[in-house]
């Protein structure tokens, strides 16, 4: 997996590329670390449109980030996702607990 | 040769109190030399390194007649000795299956490339080239003496958690049902199934059961819990408890699904969940009644030959305690079968075949499967599986378990 940050005075956007697995776990810190700083209201959004596949933990990733941007008061969104990542999201339900954009 | 009866070389000496330092105390020294002036010398910076078991012997022959009674950690011979040298000794004791790793260190007066090449070749670990410098002989001493120690250490430590690994591994297979158990559940409802539990390493987290649901119906339970090895495994006794105590009996998959969840929640760390399947195959009502949790869409096939992809779609288990289940339910006539099974059997890539099955694949391998109509279907499919795959041990675990009627 790689990723890439953008950001602006209200939003983090982190574009995730490749594969997210269980072998990942490493480097999925460095993003966390991303939520560190917190500021009220902020809003991280995961853009996946790069993602070509997730697995379960990958998913765990996610729930992990959720967690975190709940306790800060910040707002998370998984955006763009398609194929196999649109799929195990669906599968997982994940738009019952997380925003999930096209 | 200078005279080395006053003190050690002070960068050299053994540096007291440290683990080590009281290991080197109780490792033993075989010193073999013609000369007895030889022999206290390197006595005495072995002694200086720390060695305080220290034998003699005057030649390579009474060396190797003193190796089983003194039991030495190292040896130090002399190149050249009447009877027999340092290097036919070594060679000698390396044909030993028991002395391929013990430290030899061979003197060489002359030291001539030929003389080492003779050394190595025989076998020895390191020279030492004379006149014997007190402090490279204490310092090559104690390296050999500390990397024996450690690789003991290793091979102690290793054997331990093998034997450890090894039984907790046979826990693990106690929580799945074996031959005897599948076969008294299945047989008096008409029912067979194939099944497969191949932990990725020695132990992992996948999880399933079968259970007696009625007198016509039976229930089988398929969880994949998140990551792989002791943590996940970990995770599958604390489900084996929760399920222990939740009986599915009488209860609806979904119902009791929501309940599995509420207590794993209070048990898994943040970050760890799993996927889970149960489903309730009845031969009376001729119905499945199932719940999922996110688990991979089992695969279905019908009487009439078609194959399709269940819905087991659901928040995994143990992220909100507040997750409820549906039940779903598929008529299940004579001539159906239910494919459920782990992750790992849609995402294992390789680097020959980096593009993984996916459920669809798997429904287009299975269609082929029907269609052929094997004896034993689901080995057919794990034989293509690992042909095109790899074979186990896989990167995750995998589990898969074939229910016919």
């Amino acid at each position: 997996m790689d990723y890439k940050v953008r950001k602006t005075d209200t939003t983090t956007e982190v574009l995730l590329s490749g594969r997210l697995t269980f072998t990942d776990h490493e480097q999925f810190r460095s993003v966390m670390a991303l939520f560190d700083e917190p500021v009220k209201g902020q809003k991280f959004v995961f853009d996946l449109a790069g993602l070509e596949f997730v697995d379960s933990s990958g998913l765990g990733m996610f729930l992990i980030a959720r967690d975190t941007a709940e306790r800060n008061d910040c707002q998370l969104v998984l955006r763009g996702a398609h194929n196999q990542v649109r799929r195990i999201l669906d599968i997982a339900k994940f738009g019952t607990i997380f925003n999930i954009e096209d | 040769m200078t005279d080395h009866t006053l003190a050690p070389p002070a960068e050299a000496g053994a540096a007291h109190g440290s683990e080590l330092d009281l290991q080197l105390r109780h490792a033993r020294v075989l010193i073999v030399d013609d000369s007895k002036f030889n022999r206290q010398i390197l006595a005495r910076f072995v002694g200086w390194a720390g060695v305080t078991q220290i034998e003699f012997a005057n030649d390579g022959v009474e060396g190797l007649e003193k190796i089983d009674s003194f039991k030495p950690d190292l040896v130090l011979a002399d190149y050249g000795m009447p009877r027999m040298g340092g290097v036919e000794m070594t060679q000698k004791l390396r044909q030993r299956s028991d002395m391929v790793d013990l430290p030899i260190l061979i003197q060489t007066t002359l030291n001539t490339d030929q003389q080492r090449v003779a050394c190595f070749k025989a076998g020895a670990t390191d020279i030492l080239a004379m006149p014997v410098n007190p402090g490279e002989c204490m310092a090559r001493v104690r390296l050999h003496l500390e990397k024996l120690l450690l690789i003991r250490e290793m091979k102690k430590f290793r054997e331990r958690i093998e034997s450890e690994l090894k039984l907790a591994r046979n826990m693990q297979m106690s929580l799945v049902p074996d031959d005897r158990k599948v076969k008294k559940v299945i047989e008096p409802r008409g029912i067979t199934i194939d099944y497969l539990f191949e932990p990725s390493s020695e132990m992992g987290g996948d999880f399933w059961n079968i259970f007696e649901y009625s007198d016509t119906a039976m229930a089988v339970i398929n969880v994949d819990f998140s990551g792989h090895g002791i943590g996940a495994a970990i995770n599958t006794f604390r489900l084996h408890t929760i399920i222990d105590r939740t009986p599915l009996k009488g209860r609806q998959p979904g119902e009791w699904l929501t309940e599995v969840n509420s207590a794993l929640k209070d048990v898994l760390p943040m970050g760890q969940f799993a996927t889970a399947f149960v489903g309730i195959f009845d031969t009376a009502t001729n119905l499945l009644t199932y719940a999922g949790a996110g688990a991979p869409s089992p695969v279905f096939g019908n009487p009439d030959g078609s194959v399709e992809l269940l819905d087991a779609s659901g928040l995994f288990l143990g992220v909100s305690k507040r997750t409820t289940y549906p039940d779903r339910t598929h008529a299940f006539e004579p001539g159906s079968f239910l494919v459920t099974y782990s992750d790992a059997l849609i995402e294992e890539v390789t680097d020959s075949n980096p593009k993984a099955l996916e459920e669809a694949g798997l429904q287009s391998w299975i269609e082929d499967i029907r269609k052929a109509a094997p004896d034993k279907p689901m080995r057919v499919l794990l034989d293509r599986f690992f042909q095109t795959y790899k074979r186990p041990p896989l990167s995750d675990d995998l589990t898969c378990i074939w229910v016919s009627r």
